[in-house]
């Protein structure tokens, strides 16, 4: 392809590449309007797989991710659960809420974080869910058959347990969107 | 160790006499010198005198890497303030020679560098600097936008 810049900078596309491994995820989703080559080429698995060795490495001695039960912010009918990170950088690595209208996580857990995915379970709703809040992807896995019949019990039950912080979770933010159930 | 005298010649013909255990840094010497065994000088087409002299100048900092913490932070520091003296324009031209001179940790010490200076630069800025065209419609980039319009807010922190 042809660069149109008129700087000394019509870099191999390789190199690019490896710079924009190292970047934040949230750079990178910026950078997906770049055009559609760059798009195709962030959205891949492979440059997924790439940036989430970087990430594994450059993110050891930084930022933890923490997920709070935001009962603070909201009314009870639209609680929702924020992921942060730790740290005292003036704008935080990730920062995200999942929307409101997302079933009310009043009893949750969430799970520790895999390559920068979370699974979140509710034991007021038999779904469960997968996110990763640097990409503010989310997505609801089906339920399985016991899950099901689970949740007619649990409804049943009075349960107070409601902590307002879940968890302290491993320091990895990705791009990954792939879940192997 | 030998230390044998090897000289590199830059595209515009400047010459830099080095030992060949600097040389052998950048890995296209090494590979050279693993061919045949006797040959003094090398040109090097595709970098200038003034970026090689920068590259050789890492290679010859980090000749010997030690295993040892307090080598390794020295070198780090080292690093850091070596990074500090160049603009972006000179760090794509000495990304560039790390590319094509095969010099693995300095490739990565400037794509982290680069990737650093412009993690808060605009997609705009990003096309500039790495002449990157656009093959987006208006439309088709607004949306592709608009469906990232999250990553694009600078004061992203929740509301209370």
């Amino acid at each position: 392809m042809e660069a149109t810049a008129s700087s000394s900078s019509s870099l191999v596309n390789d190199v690019v590449e490896e710079i924009f491994l190292r970047l934040p995820v949230k750079s990178l989703i910026r950078l997906k309007s770049l055009s559609k080559q760059w798009r195709s080429t962030i959205q891949s698995r492979s440059f997924a797989e790439r940036h989430l060795k970087f990430a594994k490495r450059s993110h050891m001695e930084h930022s933890k991710v923490i997920a709070i039960n935001s009962r603070e912010y909201f009314e009870n009918e639209h609680r929702s659960i924020c992921f942060h990170t730790l740290s005292l950088e003036p704008t935080p690595l990730l920062s995200f809420t999942l929307p409101k209208s997302h079933p009310k996580f009043s009893s949750f857990y969430v799970s520790k974080s895999c390559d920068g995915l979370f699974c979140i379970y509710s034991t007021k709703s038999e779904f469960i869910w997968v996110v990763n809040p640097a990409t503010r992807w989310f997505r609801q896995l089906p339920p399985a058959r016991f899950q099901i019949l689970n949740h007619r019990m649990v409804q049943n039950l009075d349960d107070n347990w409601d902590p307002d912080l879940c968890y302290f979770t491993t320091p990895v933010t990705s791009l990954q969107i792939s879940v192997v159930v | 160790m030998s230390s044998n005298k090897i000289v590199l010649t830059s595209s515009d013909g400047e010459s830099f006499e080095v030992e060949e255990v600097v040389a052998r840094k950048l890995q296209i010497v090494g590979h050279m010198l693993e061919d045949d065994c006797v040959i003094n000088e090398i040109p090097l087409q595709n970098v200038t005198g003034d970026i090689l002299s920068m590259v050789i100048e890492y290679c010859k900092t980090h000749v010997d890497e030690e295993e040892s913490e307090e080598a390794q932070t020295k070198l780090k520091t080292w690093d850091e303030e070596f990074m500090k003296k160049f603009d972006i324009k000179t760090l794509l031209q000495i990304i560039l020679a790390a590319n094509y001179l095969n010099v693995k940790g300095l490739l990565d010490l400037v794509s982290q560098t680069i990737a650093d200076t412009i993690k808060d630069y605009t997609p705009e800025q990003i096309r500039e600097v790495f002449g990157v065209e656009n093959d987006y419609t208006e439309e088709e980039e607004a949306e592709v936008r608009k469906e990232n319009a999250w990553a694009f807010d600078e004061a992203d922190t929740p509301k209370p």
